[in-house]
């Protein structure tokens, strides 16, 4: 015997129904609607998947494509079922510590609004967020809700009036790329001559 | 061949108004100052003085005079009580909460009582108005214009994608909510309450009822508002908002004549054990008050209780308040003597009270 990983003890294995042959292959079972797992030998395998046939072929039940896994040779020191179990529940107590470390580490990730310290976090037990920068660092995580609530995620409404030369812009702007596209380049000169009247006009206002 | 659609009988029943099923109407304008956090961060201690600058910067905008003479002062608004001002906190639109929360005054009101800018717990300003009745168009023009002037003096915070920036991100982009404040007894009493508000909320509309945020509170009376603020324009939001809310109260007006002629057996016995509980009551809580009182209003407007007005009525079930009484952080025992208190308001009233059992509008 010797140790094998996280200390658990491994040692050779017998087949679950005869207890006597070396088990060489696994077979899958349905027992009481509870899946369960034998390790047995050809022998025995073969016994088992002849009743499954016979009772399929009897309606009692359908062979499952897949049910038996040969394994023509188990692993040295394979472990048998009842260490297996104390295996996958250290294995799952190591992974649930590294899942706890990765949480904790995303915790610390928490995405956080520059310029009011608000958090990700903070937003979810609230629902409110901590101002107007914050639409800007939640920005990808905010779309699925503003879908969610509103179905757009861009807005429709008045423009404030400081800031109306600014949507004037950008609609013509708009309009320019599209006639770039079309290839009406008449167009296309006029708006720029538009857009350049803009600027040398009262100009935008830049706020917030 | 000629078709002729059947001619059908004059209803025997007075034909009811929408004002019968709607107790009011509003519209409100969310908007934030630019640059500044969000008064949902001032209960950090080192935002206080955030908190003052802003609060400054809005009293001193809507303490100019408007254009249209209007003047707005900053006065400690009153704790409105009654189901107005319940549902004015489920909406965040109770100024009072608004300076409890802040340990401040940041209050303003026109001397037309049911026009406010103020700050909410949430957002820098609120700009509301309120009428009785079903205009929401009227109150919505009225806050555009407010929102307007205010917009020349106060530097909003927007963004040319999403509009309007609110602290919650369920009102961004106009900002611009329109509510109702509607009874729907006659749907309730017909079964078809909850079909109705499941279609209004398949709309987008916001149902918000007393006790709970659901179809089934107490009275049936519902405050609706417009869930969608993203992606349309205000006058497309109200438009939306107000066909939506028509339909409802056609269909509240034809379930209530159904209630008159079909179904006046049920309307009768509603009716009937609602007084008898008023007239016997010892102890009556809010929500059993308000269940009670519910179906009696609804008859009276349809003509067929006599005894009370309905300005009576309205005054009865608008003034219950429907906060528990261990949310007012009051004693069992204040709670019992409450709801006697209630009770011994009530019976006067009940007492008057009668079913109609002659003539048209009579009961069975």
């Amino acid at each position: 015997m010797e140790a094998g990983a996280f200390g658990i003890l491994a040692r050779e294995m017998k087949c679950e129904k005869c207890h006597k042959a070396e088990a060489e292959t696994v077979i899958h079972a349905n027992e009481n609607g509870r899946d369960r797992e034998y390790y047995v030998c050809k022998a025995c395998a073969a016994e088992s998947e002849r009743r499954r046939k016979a009772a399929a072929r009897k309606g009692r039940g359908k062979p499952r494509a897949g049910l038996s896994l040969t394994i023509n040779a188990l692993p040295e020191n394979m472990v048998p079922p009842p260490v297996l179990d104390a295996l996958m529940s250290a294995t799952a107590d190591l992974m649930g510590s590294l899942a706890g470390r990765a949480d904790a580490a995303a915790r610390k990730e928490d995405i956080k609004c520059k310029v009011c310290g608000h958090t990700w976090e903070d937003y979810s037990e609230s629902g409110l967020l901590g101002c107007p920068a914050c639409y800007h660092a939640f920005r990808e995580k905010l779309e699925d809700r503003l879908r969610k609530v509103h179905v757009a995620t861009s807005c429709g409404g008045k423009v404030p009036l400081h800031r109306s030369g600014e949507a004037v812009r950008k609609s013509i702007e708009k309009r320019m790329a599209e006639a770039v596209a079309a290839q009406d380049f008449e167009e296309a000169r006029r708006l720029r001559d538009q857009l350049s009247g803009l600027d040398g006009g009262d100009g935008v206002k830049e706020g917030e | 061949m000629k078709l002729h659609a059947p001619k059908r009988p004059p209803h025997p029943y007075p034909a009811l108004d929408v004002s019968d099923v709607c107790f009011m109407s509003g519209a409100c304008l969310l908007r934030n100052l630019a640059g500044r956090p969000f008064p949902t961060k001032y209960h950090d201690p080192d935002k206080e003085k955030e908190f003052q600058r802003a609060d400054g910067e809005i009293c001193k905008a809507a303490g100019e005079p408007f254009p249209d003479g209007t003047r707005f002062t900053r006065v400690q608004p009153p704790h409105p009580h009654g189901l107005v001002g319940y549902f004015a906190r489920l909406m965040h639109l109770n100024a009072a909460d608004a300076c409890d929360e802040l340990a401040m005054n940041p209050f303003v009101s026109s001397a037309t009582p049911f026009e406010f800018i103020f700050s909410c717990h949430s957002d820098h300003l609120a700009i509301a108005r309120i009428a009785p009745g079903t205009d929401v168009e009227g109150p919505a023009m009225r806050v555009a214009v407010l929102e307007e002037t205010l917009s020349r003096r106060l530097n909003f915070a927007w963004d040319s994608s999403l509009g309007f920036l609110t602290s919650s991100p369920d009102s961004v982009g106009t900002g611009f909510k329109a509510f109702r404040m509607m009874h729907l007894e006659g749907l309730h009493e017909i079964g078809e309450l909850e079909a109705s508000l499941h279609g209004l909320a398949a709309m987008r509309i916001k149902v918000r009822s007393v006790e709970l945020d659901g179809f089934n509170g107490a009275g049936h009376i519902f405050m609706l508002s417009n869930g969608r603020t993203l992606g349309l324009s205000e006058s497309e939001l109200l438009a939306g908002f107000q066909a939506a809310t028509d339909a409802l109260a056609e269909q509240e007006i034809n379930a209530r004549m159904r209630l008159a002629g079909e179904l006046n057996i049920v309307l009768s016995d509603t009716v009937r054990r609602a007084i008898a509980i008023m007239q016997n009551c010892r102890m009556i809580s809010t929500t059993e008050a308000l269940d009670v009182l519910s179906p009696v209003r609804m008859a009276a407007s349809m003509g067929f209780v006599s005894g009370a007005s309905l300005e009576e009525l309205d005054r009865a079930m608008l003034g219950i308040s429907p906060d528990s009484g261990e949310a007012a952080g009051m004693t069992p025992d204040e709670c019992d003597a409450a709801d006697a208190a209630r009770a011994t308001e009530l019976r006067p009233l009940a007492m008057r009270l009668a079913p109609n059992v002659r003539g048209r509008r009579s009961l069975q």
